[in-house]
C-alpha cells in the first residue's frame, strides 16, 4: 500500500476537455485551439460543399463523366502529373541529397534558385518557358533544328511546366528528410563495409522516405493543379494539353457552369480521395526513430 | 484569461477588417462617380479612348472597364457581377444577358467588324493564302469556340473547306490543325506575334499599328469573311442614366470615329 | 596490432597523437573536447588526418606522405559511436544481419540470418530479435551494437562512450561483457571514456588525452598513482595536489609545503628545488586515537581537524583541515567504523613516502 505521507500524482481525470462543469472550468488554451480550427475547417469546407451542392441541384455531377472533353481532360491531368512526378523524384532526389549532405561553394545560391519556380508567379513561369523554349526562344531552334523537336502545343510542353513549379516542392522535403538522418548511422554503415550504394538504399533512403512521401504527394498535387503556366507554354487543346484546371477554366469563361462545376466536382473527388490514401499508408507505415 | 481575450480580439478584428475592405471594396454600384463598363476585349483600344473622351466630358464621373472574352464577361454578369453597360463581340452573348432580364433598353448594332488572317511577319509555314490552311503541318491557333472571335473564324472555315479551289488542293482533307484554343483573341495575336503559331485568325481591328510590326496579313476573300456584329447594352442593376448617356457618345459621331479609326466598321447608325 | 601516428589541425584543436596497440584495451581518456572522438574517426576514416600514418594488423590504411587513404568500408574496424548507432528502421537481426550480407564478407541470406542470431544469443538477445530499437532499452541497444560490431569480424575495436546515457548497474554489467569480449577476440581495442572509474575498470592501459595531445600513457594504477603532470592529476581525481619546495633533512628528503613536510621516498632529490606533490585520498590513513603510530614509523603524521564527512556508499571522504590547508582522506565503510569521524573532531593522519608522488614540475 502506498505511504500516505507521500505525496499523491496528480492526475489529470480523464476526458476533461468534452466534460465542461462550467465556463471557469475551461482552460481558455483548449476551446480557442477548437474555435480556430473549427473556423478554418469552415473556411476550407464551405467553398468546396458548395460546388457539390450546386452540382446535385443542376444534377450535373454524374452526367459529364460521359462527356469526352471531361474524359479527355481528366485522363491528360492524370497522365501529365504521373509523368511529373516520376521526373521530379527521378532528379529531384539526388539534387536534394547532393543540398543535405555537401557541403560546396555557392550553395545558398543553388539552394534559392532551386526553390524559386515556386515562388514565382505561375504565368511568370509560363512566360519564362516559353520565351525559353519556345519556337523563337533561347533554345528553340536548337531543339527544332537538332532535335526536330517543337514544344509549345505539345504533352511534354504540359509536363515541363508542371514539373518547373512543381519540382521544388519535392526537393525541399527530400532535402529536409536527407538532412535530419544522423551522420552517426552513415558512419557506422561505412565502417561496417556497406558500399556507398548499399548504405543509401538500406539506410539513408528508407529513414528519409516519410520525407519523400509527403514531398511526392504536395508536388503531385501542385502538379494537378497548375494553370498559369500551362495555358502560357502548352497552350489550350483538348486532348493534348487541355489539363482539368484548363477545362474548368474554359468552361466557366465559355458561360457552361454546370461543366465547370462538374469538373471541379471530379477534380476535389480525385485530390481528396489521394490524399486520403496517402494519409492511411503513412500512418501505417512503419514507426521510424524520428 | 487576459491573453487568451486578447487573442480572441485580435481574431474578431481581423474578421472586421475583412468584410469592412470587402463592403468597401469594389464599388460596381455605378453610383455618380464610377461608370462601369464590361467590354470585349477586342474594344480595348477604342473604348479606352472613348471612355477617356467621356470622363472629359463628365465632371466627377471615371470609367472603369473590364475587358475580357464577350463569353466571360456574360457569364460574370449572369452569375451576379454588377456593371453599367455590356458591349459584345456577338449577339449570343448579350442574348444570355437578356435572357436573365438584366438589361436595360434594346441592344444597338454600334460596331462591325471582321475577321483577319495574321502570320508571323517572316512566315515560317509560307502561307501565301487561305488555302494553305489545309496543310496539316500548319500551326493554327484560334480562340475557343465560345468566344465570339472563335465562333466567326470556325463559321469561315467551314465556309473554307466548301469552296471549289481548297476541295481541289486538298482533295484528302481531314481537320484543320488547331494547336491551341485561347480564351481571348489578344492571346491568339500574341502567339502568333511570338512565332509559336504558324497562322491565326483574329479581328481586322486587332492588326493595331503595333501589331503590324510583327505580323503579316494574309487577305480573306470576301466571300469568306464573317460580319461581327458588336451590340452594346445597358443593364438593369446599375446606373442607368449615366449608361445612356456612354451608350449616346459611342454611337455618336465622335464615338464612331474613333471606331473607325480603330480599325471598326460603321455600326446601326452608319 | 594498431599503430596512429597522425595529426590534425582545426580552427579549435591541434591534435597530434602517436598510438601503438597490441591486443590490448586502450583507454582513450580526458575531458570533452581533448580531441578523442577525432583521433579514433581518423583511424577509422571518417576524418582525414593532415599528416602521419595509420596501420591496422599490419595493413597500411593511411599514409599521407605515400598518399594512401583507405575509405572506412576497406578498413578492418568495428565502430560503435556514442549512441550506439542502431538503425531505427531495423529489427535487431536485421541490424546485426546487414553487415553479414553486405559488408566486407557477404553471405547468402539465410546463412547471414544464422550467424546473426548466434551473436545475438551471445549477448543474450534471442528473444529480442524481431525487436525494433524504440521497443529495446539502452543496455540491449548497446548489446546489439556489440553484436553488430562483432559480425563484421574486425581486426581493431573503436569504441567512444558507449555507456554515458546507461544506468550504472547496467553500465557496470556491459564494461564486463566487452572485456570479455575483447579477450576473446584478442584484437586492439581503443575505448573512449570520460569517467575515470570506467577507465581504470575497462583498461589494460589508459592514455590521457588533453588539448590534442597524450599527456601520458600507463597502466591504470601507474595513471592514478602517479600522473605525469597536473593537468592528468586533476583528471584522474589523484585528489591532493600540494605545491612545496624540497627540502633535506635528517631522514633523507621531504616536501615543504604550506601543509606541513611531507617525507619523500629515495629518489633523486635535489635541496631547493621546486616541486608539486599529488597524494591520492587511499594514500592517507587515519590514524585511531588509542593505537600508537609505531606502525607508521618512517611515513609523516600530521595532526588536523576533520571539517567534512561524505558518505559515498562504498567510500567515504573526510576532508581534514591540517592548518596551511586541507587534505581529502578516503577509506572504506570498514575502516571507518572504529573511527570518530565527525566535524569538529581531531584527527591524526599517516602518509606513507611512497604514496607521495611527486610531479616532474609544479605546475601544468
Amino acid at each position: 500500500m502506498s505511504d500516505p505521507r507521500l505525496p499523491r500524482p496528480y492526475v489529470e481525470p480523464a476526458g476533461r476537455a468534452s466534460r465542461p462543469r462550467g465556463w471557469r472550468r475551461f482552460r481558455a488554451p483548449d476551446s480557442l485551439l477548437w474555435l480556430s480550427t473549427g473556423v478554418l475547417l469552415a473556411f476550407i469546407l464551405i467553398p468546396l460543399a458548395a460546388i457539390f451542392l450546386r452540382g446535385i441541384e443542376d444534377q450535373q455531377l454524374i452526367r459529364p463523366l460521359d462527356d469526352p472533353l471531361v474524359q479527355d481532360a481528366l485522363a491528360l491531368s492524370l497522365v501529365t502529373t504521373a509523368i511529373t512526378l516520376a521526373l521530379a523524384v527521378a532528379l529531384g532526389t539526388p539534387a536534394a541529397y547532393l543540398l543535405a549532405r555537401y557541403r560546396f561553394r555557392g550553395k545558398a545560391v543553388v539552394s534559392t534558385l532551386i526553390d524559386l519556380p515556386m515562388v514565382l508567379p505561375p504565368a511568370v513561369a509560363g512566360i519564362a518557358l516559353l520565351i525559353a523554349f519556345g519556337r523563337r526562344g533561347v533554345l528553340g531552334p536548337a531543339l527544332s533544328g537538332f532535335l526536330g523537336v517543337e514544344l509549345p502545343f505539345t504533352m511534354a510542353a504540359v509536363v515541363i511546366a508542371q514539373t518547373f513549379v512543381a519540382m521544388p516542392l519535392y526537393i525541399r522535403s527530400a532535402r529536409a528528410g536527407f538532412e535530419t538522418i544522423d551522420d552517426d548511422y552513415l558512419q557506422i554503415a561505412a565502417t561496417m563495409g556497406l558500399s556507398r550504394l548499399t548504405i543509401f538504399r538500406t539506410i539513408t533512403l528508407p529513414l528519409a522516405l516519410p520525407a519523400l512521401l509527403s514531398g511526392a504527394v504536395l508536388t503531385w498535387a501542385r502538379a494537378l493543379g497548375e494553370f498559369g503556366a500551362t495555358i502560357m507554354f502548352a497552350g489550350n487543346f483538348a486532348g493534348r494539353t487541355q489539363t482539368m484546371p484548363l477545362a474548368i477554366y474554359q468552361s466557366l469563361e465559355g458561360g457552361d457552369l454546370s461543366t465547370a462545376i462538374a469538373l471541379s466536382g471530379i477534380l476535389i473527388a480525385v485530390s481528396f480521395t489521394v490524399l486520403i490514401i496517402f494519409q492511411v499508408l503513412t500512418c501505417t507505415s512503419p514507426e521510424t526513430a524520428r | 484569461m487576459p491573453a487568451s481575450c486578447r487573442w480572441a480580439a485580435l481574431c474578431v478584428a481581423l474578421l472586421a477588417g475583412l468584410l469592412t475592405a470587402a463592403a468597401c471594396g469594389d464599388d460596381g454600384e455605378g453610383d455618380g462617380d464610377t461608370l462601369t463598363v464590361f467590354a470585349a476585349a477586342s474594344l480595348s483600344s477604342a473604348f479606352g479612348e472613348i471612355g477617356a473622351a467621356f470622363e472629359a466630358e463628365h465632371e466627377d464621373v471615371t470609367v472603369e472597364f473590364n475587358f475580357a472574352g464577350s463569353q466571360a464577361l456574360a457569364t460574370q454578369l449572369v452569375e451576379g457581377a454588377v456593371a453599367d453597360v455590356f458591349a459584345s463581340a456577338n449577339t449570343t452573348q448579350v442574348e444570355r444577358v437578356v435572357a436573365e432580364d438584366l438589361h436595360d433598353g434594346e441592344p444597338v448594332i454600334f460596331a462591325r467588324n471582321q475577321l483577319a488572317i495574321i502570320v508571323p511577319s517572316d512566315n515560317p509555314a509560307g502561307v501565301e493564302s487561305v488555302n494553305d490552311f489545309g496543310d496539316p503541318d500548319l500551326k493554327l491557333v484560334l480562340a475557343a469556340e465560345d468566344v465570339p472571335v472563335g465562333q466567326y473564324a470556325r463559321e469561315s472555315l467551314a465556309l473554307l473547306a466548301e469552296t471549289a479551289e481548297f476541295q481541289e488542293q486538298h482533295p484528302d482533307f481531314g481537320e484543320f490543325n488547331i494547336v491551341s484554343n485561347e480564351t481571348n483573341v489578344l492571346q491568339v495575336v500574341t502567339r502568333v506575334r511570338l512565332g509559336e503559331a504558324d497562322a491565326g485568325i483574329v479581328y481586322e481591328t486587332d492588326v493595331t499599328p503595333d501589331v503590324a510590326e510583327d505580323v503579316r496579313l494574309i487577305p480573306i476573300p470576301d466571300g469568306l469573311n464573317i460580319i461581327a456584329e458588336y451590340p452594346i447594352v445597358a443593364l438593369s442593376g446599375g446606373d442607368t442614366g449615366l449608361a445612356g448617356e456612354f451608350i449616346e457618345l459611342v454611337l455618336s459621331e465622335e464615338g464612331q470615329e474613333i471606331l473607325a479609326r480603330w480599325g471598326f466598321r460603321a455600326g446601326e447608325t452608319g | 596490432m594498431l599503430v596512429a601516428r597522425v595529426g590534425l589541425a582545426l580552427p579549435s584543436i591541434r591534435i597530434d597523437v602517436d598510438l601503438e596497440l597490441g591486443d590490448e584495451t586502450l583507454v582513450l581518456f580526458g575531458p570533452s573536447g581533448a580531441g578523442k572522438s577525432l583521433t579514433v574517426k581518423m583511424i577509422a576514416g571518417l576524418e582525414r588526418p593532415d599528416y602521419g600514418r595509420v596501420e591496422i594488423a599490419g595493413q597500411t590504411v593511411f599514409d599521407a606522405d605515400a598518399g594512401i587513404d583507405l575509405e572506412p568500408q576497406r578498413r578492418d574496424i568495428g565502430y560503435i559511436p556514442q549512441r550506439s548507432g542502431v538503425f531505427p528502421h531495423l529489427t535487431a537481426l536485421e541490424n546485426v544481419a546487414l553487415p553479414l550480407r553486405r559488408g566486407r564478407k557477404r553471405y547468402p541470406a539465410r546463412e547471414a540470418e544464422e550467424r546473426a542470431l548466434a551473436l545475438l544469443e551471445r549477448f543474450g538477445l534471442r528473444e529480442r530479435a524481431g525487436a525494433k530499437p524504440a521497443q529495446m532499452s539502452g543496455g540491449e541497444l548497446q548489446r546489439v551494437a556489440f553484436a553488430r560490431v562483432l559480425a563484421t569480424e574486425p581486426k581493431v575495436l573503436l569504441v567512444d562512450e558507449p555507456f554515458a546515457a546507461l544506468d550504472a548497474p547496467v553500465r557496470a554489467d556491459l564494461r564486463r561483457e566487452f572485456r570479455r569480449f575483447q579477450r576473446e577476440l584478442r584484437i586492439p581495442a581503443i575505448f573512449i571514456t570520460h569517467d575515470v572509474e570506467e577507465a581504470a575498470v575497462v583498461g589494460d592501459r589508459i592514455a590521457i588525452m588533453v588539448a590534442g595531445t597524450i599527456r601520458q600513457v600507463g597502466e591504470p594504477r601507474q595513471v592514478l598513482d602517479r600522473p605525469a603532470d597536473r593537468d592528468v592529476a586533476r583528471l584522474v581525481q589523484a585528489g591532493n595536489i600540494i605545491d612545496g619546495r624540497v627540502v633535506r633533512c635528517e631522514y633523507g628528503y621531504a616536501l615543504e609545503t604550506p601543509l606541513g613536510a611531507f617525507r619523500l621516498a629515495p629518489g633523486g632529490w635535489k635541496d631547493g628545488a621546486p616541486a608539486t606533490a599529488v597524494v591520492r585520498p587511499e594514500g592517507i590513513r587515519i590514524l585511531r586515537e588509542d593505537r600508537s603510530a609505531a606502525r607508521f614509523a618512517g611515513s609523516t603524521i600530521i595532526s588536523g581537524v576533520i571539517t567534512d564527512v561524505a558518505d559515498h556508499g562504498s567510500m567515504i571522504a573526510v576532508t581534514v583541515n591540517v592548518g596551511g590547508g586541507s587534505l581529502v582522506v578516503s577509506l572504506s565503510p570498514t575502516a571507518a567504523e572504529n573511527l570518530e569521524l565527525v566535524p569538529g573532531k581531531p584527527a591524526r593522519l599517516a602518509i606513507p613516502p611512497e604514496r607521495v608522488h611527486v610531479l616532474a614540475a609544479p605546475g601544468a
